[in-house]
């Protein structure tokens, strides 16, 4: 949660960067660099982290002047980097950059194993994340740029729906039709993938 | 095997937990030193760097109103005959040099 205090500091130093001391950004960036590390290393594959990272406070320094209300720095940055993250993954699949992973006989028994389980999250536990996330990474690739963000933001973070339209600059009822849209194309390509086992 | 509702939640249940496994990464410290580099590059927010975004918000205002005017400028001007200088001329020094000149560009 967000202290008063934090969004005073912010104000201060967001006031100073506007006046031409560009050091004070510097401290900016120490504060809130952890937030925007977590969400660009959640949509982003591991390798892209950091660069994307550097692009987002720099995207954040040119749009500073258009920031409207200074107190909610920190909900303007996390929608910078969203939106950041967002457009990695359309010049991604413009470009046909996508790397497909490709999932295996040991996920299918893995899957079938954690749906048979009372408690799925009882595998997940016992070290086996990593089959978990090459599931997810296989999923989210089929999906398009849109349906992958907000699958992710919607299903995954559990953010509402008006939110996520407000991060991305789409419609809700666009964001609701996709995030129903991707959750089923999901759900397919599962029993696809189970049935073909 | 075809997935129930159920085994279907419980797969979400997992993916989820692996998708916030993935903020756990450790990113070093020199994009810190990058960006401030290019951010002085940039230069200050002062006056003068503030153009650019100001440009950026008031273009956009006042954009409808140039599209308007350019559209009302251009039916003016397919419904306006045209002249050129030259026959604008001509028709009130009525040098004859002008008329010949024209000829015979047609002839």
């Amino acid at each position: 949660m967000e202290k008063d205090t934090d969004r005073f500091e912010d104000v201060e130093i967001v006031d100073r960067v506007m006046n031409g001391d560009i050091n004070a950004f510097a401290h900016l960036m120490t504060r809130h660099k952890e937030n925007v590390i977590k969400i660009v290393a959640r949509h982003l594959p591991h390798q892209q982290v950091e660069e994307t990272v550097q692009d987002v406070f720099v995207r954040a320094y040119q749009s500073l002047p258009t920031l409207k209300r200074k107190d909610g720095f920190k909900q303007w940055l996390a929608t910078i980097a969203r939106r950041t993250c967002h457009d990695f993954w359309r010049t991604r699949y413009r470009t046909q950059e996508l790397p497909m992973s490709s999932l295996t006989d040991h996920h299918r028994s893995w899957l079938a194993q954690v749906i048979a389980t009372e408690s799925g999250e009882a595998l997940f536990t016992k070290g086996r994340q990593k089959e978990a996330g090459e599931l997810l990474d296989w999923g989210l690739a089929q999906l398009s740029a849109d349906e992958r963000m907000i699958l992710e933001l919607v299903h995954l973070e559990g953010l509402p729906g008006k939110e996520v339209a407000r991060q991305l600059g789409l419609s809700v009822a666009s964001v609701k039709v996709r995030a129903f849209r991707a959750r089923h194309k999901l759900k397919k390509l599962l029993n696809r993938f189970m049935e073909e086992g | 095997m075809k997935l129930t509702k159920d085994d279907h939640e419980k797969v979400i249940k997992i993916l989820k937990m692996a998708y916030h496994e993935k903020e756990k990464v450790e990113v070093g410290a020199q994009w810190h030193q990058k960006v401030m580099r290019d951010i002085r590059h940039l230069g200050p927010l002062g006056s003068d760097a503030n153009g650019y975004a100001l440009f950026d918000r008031f273009f956009w205002r006042v954009a409808p109103v140039i599209c308007l005017v350019m559209l009302i400028i251009g039916a003016l001007a397919i419904n306006v005959d045209f002249m050129s200088e030259l026959e604008l001329s001509s028709l009130f020094t009525d040098d004859p040099f002008v008329s010949t000149t024209i000829d015979s560009f047609f002839m």
